[in-house]
């Protein structure tokens, strides 16, 4: 078969093949945005709890969204508060009958004032506080009530209880109404939730799907978005979103957008580098199928393993597999113009460094993380694509016309660069090691523990999330009580046996308000205990004649009260299952679920005062068999588990590539030589991150691994012994194009408003500089002879 | 102002305080020797009051009770929405625009929009627009019914499509000329408010 033609082939089946993989890919990628992916899975209950609430608990499900005028700034007088009370109301009111939204809160009094519930309205006598309710029935007690509501006969109060007047005489329905009240409510103006300053109307959303579930995320957001937009009222007003579900699709979005705009701007200059040194478009294009392989390859692989393919997975994958740039020009270099099938003079070099690479990704892998797994293989598998591509594919789709251009630049560059011998080196070593050692000490931890920093969402974003949550005075969602039983009155029973400590830690001034469910859902216990003290109706008959004495009430018009007390003393416990449906049915959803077999019951705390209050709370656990949570701390504890397991595992990672290394060179010296430049480039990059950033997180160490798989090539290659000149000046020339560019798109990449981008670009621009360099002033081979 | 889990308890208060002011605001003690002809003159008349100022007497007759209750009290008005009605106890709201504050005992125990609570909204709807003279509401949501002999006019509003359902059945309002005597509400389970007004204090004075 004539060599164009055998070409032309190879490159139709392997574009082929791509094509299929893309679209398989397309079809089958289902993207994730989860965090709590890059946590442990959790050994104890309390970390199981914790993953619960983080991946779905109530915050997890909540989206906070404010309406302010157009444009805002510090310094303009408060919105015409009416206009944005109108449209607050009415974007709740479109709200409310979406599926995907399980709550809308906007301040307005809606369970207050719509009809009575009739399961809660049955029960109340069960579930009522009791001086309203089962302690009114005495005729003292009855008396008063019934006086009560005779001066509100006449004077008109309490009109909308007058339907039920009849039956509820004690006003216990009222009461149970009011014990149903979150503890904390924001600053409300024209019956609806304001931010003190009264510039923004607040409301927030529970959406059925955790954040993590994308596409409701996204098509509520869409949702809320659009029926803001339909509203007359929207007209010169501005809606902001935030809370975990929005982030999660802005930074979907913002992933994308920026990943595509930072791959574009960094493809763009390794096509211009590469154009310049190898002044063929051919090979620039030839140039991008490694990477593509490894990527579709990759990517391929892990939604098939995963179902799903982290967000962070995908870009931070991406950014590993940068190395595998290196390999085209690597073998355009050396195997250009020699008509070789494969790239035979450094096939040896560029498996080992991808070796050696893959080695070091597969500590990653090598997690309990799912996210940090992912990435593993995503990594490793695309990297040993893409090698392998370059190394048994390229070389047959290079024109055999094609010729490496003249270049000067390598020859100068040989000349003027100083050879440093590994005793330089070592002291050099040294001196990086006491520096890193020297700043941790003064640094202290040098480990990122703040789950919300690992986040893709840019600073501003989450300062706006925290003004919103200030504005709302919302409950410190981030600490809470819990309580793990069997079934459900075991929790219960334990969450009531802490209401009295609760209300007295309250009134200390230590707790600004809890949601215990049992506050309105006594145990199956308790509600037994009050139906036993319902009096039965012939007695009950005869105290309310007692407690009329002297008012007008016709003793006939009130048989439906006795008829609901009768009713009362026969019925069943209530429990959760029956709100289903209900008014209050989300909130106990929320509070009481089933976890393990058993039941979890949650009491978020709101206004936790300090450490004395923290003491508090955990000696209030302890005495009724709850938990103390703090999600933060608990997050911590686990990304710093976290740290510490990687950590364990890189020194294994390191001791394999070592061994793998010194197996393939069997020269102490080489070795040496090798290993030098990527010591003291990751020392020197991990003082610097630590320098620049206070502390290092999971994505500057993941670079950091980049930055040692990088190295090893260059040190690998610019250390191959060989006699020919033009052969040394060609791997300067290749290390060279391979490196520039790289630190170039790096650089880039480091000025992203995001987080992970940001540390990432910094990361590897820094220590594929110092790798560059190190390895060309401590690596490079003497010519033999 | 408390912020913290009054409002389900006090909202009751609204209703019939509601009830109370606006059905005091255009009134005055001297009859006219002829009617507004309907209800469109009746509207144009009321619609010119500005301020007025009365002392009332309502009295509640309930089905639960074997007693009528009575109270007493004073109520201000003025143009468009501010009302500010206190029993002799004390007791009683002020209401500006749409925003309602409770008072108890001399002092202000609640506040909220009267907009969260649509049976109290349609039925400040009612009275609002028949004081502000607003005739094309009051025929949009509710059914009337406008009539007049020597000496009163009276006109029913009655719920259409249950805007009143819950809290009420029919308004009836009797007057005299630009003077508001009486207002009956009849709820829906038999029971009667019934409030009459003596005139105190009315701008511009020369409406009659």
């Amino acid at each position: 078969m004539p060599t164009i033609t055998r070409r032309a082939v190879v490159l139709t089946v392997w574009l082929a093949g791509l094509a299929l993989l893309t679209v398989w890919n397309g079809l089958n990628l289902r993207l994730g945005t989860d965090l709590s992916q890059f946590l442990p899975p959790g050994a104890s209950q309390q970390d199981r709890v914790l993953l619960s609430q983080v991946r779905g608990g109530v915050a997890a499900r909540t989206l906070l969204l404010r309406i302010g005028g157009e444009p805002p700034t510090a310094t303009s007088a408060p919105g015409d508060t009416e206009a944005l009370a109108a449209a607050s109301r009415s974007l709740a009111a479109r709200l409310r009958g979406d599926d995907s939204v399980t709550q809308v809160i906007n301040g307005e009094l809606t369970l207050a004032t719509s009809a009575p519930d009739a399961v809660l309205f049955g029960y109340r006598y069960l579930i009522g506080p009791p001086d309203a309710c089962v302690d009114a029935l005495a005729a003292p007690a009855l008396h008063a009530a019934l006086e009560a509501r005779l001066a509100e006969l006449a004077s008109g109060v309490a009109m909308l209880d007058r339907p039920h007047l009849a039956a509820d005489p004690t006003a216990c329905y009222r009461q149970l109404l009011r014990s149903l009240l979150p503890s904390q409510v924001p600053n409300r103006q024209h019956g609806v939730w304001f931010s003190p300053d009264e510039r923004h109307a607040l409301l927030v959303v529970v959406t059925a799907a955790r954040a993590s579930d994308l596409a409701v995320q996204r098509r509520v957001v869409e949702r809320i978005r659009g029926d803001f937009a339909a509203l007359p009222q929207s007209a010169g007003l501005r809606l902001e979103l935030a809370g975990p579900g929005y982030f999660a699709v802005s930074s979907e979005q913002r992933i994308k957008t920026e990943t595509v705009a930072f791959s574009l701007g960094a493809n763009v200059i390794v096509v211009i580098i590469l154009a310049l040194a190898f002044r063929s478009t051919t090979l620039v294009l030839l140039g991008l199928l490694p990477l593509l392989s490894g990527v579709m390859v990759g990517t391929a692989l892990v939604s098939w393993l995963f179902g799903s393919v982290h967000g962070i997975t995908l870009a931070l994958g991406s950014t590993l597999l940068g190395v595998a740039m290196d390999y085209p020009v690597h073998v355009y270099a050396h195997v250009a113009g020699t008509g070789a099938s494969y790239a035979k003079p450094i096939w040896r070099t560029l498996l080992l460094g991808m070796t050696t690479t893959v080695l070091g990704y597969a500590a990653l892998a090598w997690t309990s993380l799912e996210g940090l797994s992912q990435l593993g293989i995503l990594a490793a598998a695309g990297l040993i694509t893409a090698a392998l591509t370059s190394c048994y594919l390229l070389p047959q789709l290079i024109p055999t016309s094609y010729r490496l251009p003249e270049q000067r630049w390598p020859v100068a560059l040989q000349a003027r660069l100083p050879h440093w011998s590994p005793r330089v080196g070592a002291w050099l070593l040294l001196a990086s090691l006491t520096g890193l050692g020297l700043v941790l000490l003064t640094q202290g931890s040098p480990w990122e523990t703040d789950l919300r920093r690992l986040s893709t969402v840019p600073a501003t974003e989450i300062e706006k999330d925290s003004a919103i949550r200030a504005q709302l005075g919302a409950s410190d969602v981030a600490r809470l009580l819990y309580a793990v039983a069997d079934d459900e009155a075991g929790v219960l029973e334990r969450l009531e046996a802490a209401l009295p400590d609760l209300r007295q830690l309250e009134a200390r001034g230590l707790l600004a308000g809890s949601d215990n469910l049992a506050r309105w859902l006594p145990s199956p216990g308790a509600q037994q205990a009050r139906q036993a003290a319902l009096p039965e109706r012939a007695s009950l008959a005869a105290t309310l004649a007692v407690a009329n004495a002297g008012l007008p009430f016709r003793l006939e018009r009130l048989a439906p009260f006795l008829d609901d007390v009768e009713r009362a003393r026969h019925l069943a416990p209530l429990r959760t299952a029956d709100l289903a449906n209900g008014p209050i049915s989300t909130r106990a959803a929320m509070l009481l679920q089933p976890f393990d077999g058993g039941w979890l019951g949650l009491v978020p705390l709101a206004g936790v005062n300090g450490e004395a209050a923290v003491t508090a709370l955990q000696a209030l656990a302890t005495r009724h068999r709850l938990q103390y949570l703090d999600l933060r701390q608990g997050t911590a504890g686990l990304l710093t588990g976290f740290f510490n397991t990687t950590l364990e595992k890189l020194p294994i990672a390191a001791l394999a590539i070592v061994l793998a290394l010194a197996l393939a060179l069997r020269d102490r010296s080489r070795l040496g030589r090798v290993l030098l430049p990527i010591s003291i480039a990751v020392a020197l990059t991990f003082m610097l991150l630590v320098l620049i950033h206070g502390k290092v997180n999971l994505f500057h160490l993941v670079s950091l691994i980049l930055v040692a798989g990088l190295n090893i090539d260059y040190s690998l290659f610019l250390d191959r012994p060989s006699s020919d000149a033009a052969e040394r000046l060609r791997t300067l020339f290749s290390v060279t194009v391979a490196a520039v560019p790289t630190f170039t798109a790096f650089g880039m990449l480091a000025l992203s408003a995001i987080p992970a981008l940001h540390s990432i670009g910094l990361t590897v621009a820094i220590g594929s500089f110092l790798a560059y360099a190190l390895s060309l002033l401590l690596a490079r081979a003497e010519p033999i002879g | 102002m408390p912020r913290r889990g009054r409002h389900s308890v006090l909202l009751g208060h609204a209703a019939s305080l509601i009830f109370l002011g606006l059905s005091l605001c255009p009134t005055q003690s001297v009859a006219t020797s002829r009617q507004p002809v309907d209800a469109q003159a009746l509207m144009n008349l009321l619609g010119r009051v500005k301020r007025v100022e009365v002392a009332y007497q309502e009295t509640v007759e309930s089905t639960l009770i074997d007693i009528p209750l009575g109270t007493r009290g004073r109520l201000f008005y003025q143009a468009p929405a501010r009302i500010r009605r206190l029993s002799d106890q004390g007791d009683g709201f002020e209401l500006d625009g749409e925003r309602m504050r409770l008072i108890s005992s001399g002092r202000v125990v609640n506040e909220f929009m009267v907009s969260d609570i649509k049976p109290l909204e349609a039925m400040v709807g009612a009275l609002r627009a028949t004081f502000a003279g607003d005739l094309a509401t009051l025929q949009a949501n509710y059914q009337l019914d406008y009539q007049i002999d020597q000496t009163h006019w009276s006109l029913d509003i009655g719920s259409r499509e249950g805007a009143l359902s819950g809290l009420f059945e029919r308004i009836r309002i009797i007057g005299d000329g630009a003077t508001i005597e009486t207002i009956e509400i009849l709820e829906p389970n038999g029971d009667q408010r019934s409030l009459r007004m003596q005139l105190l204090a009315r701008e511009p004075v020369e409406i009659n």
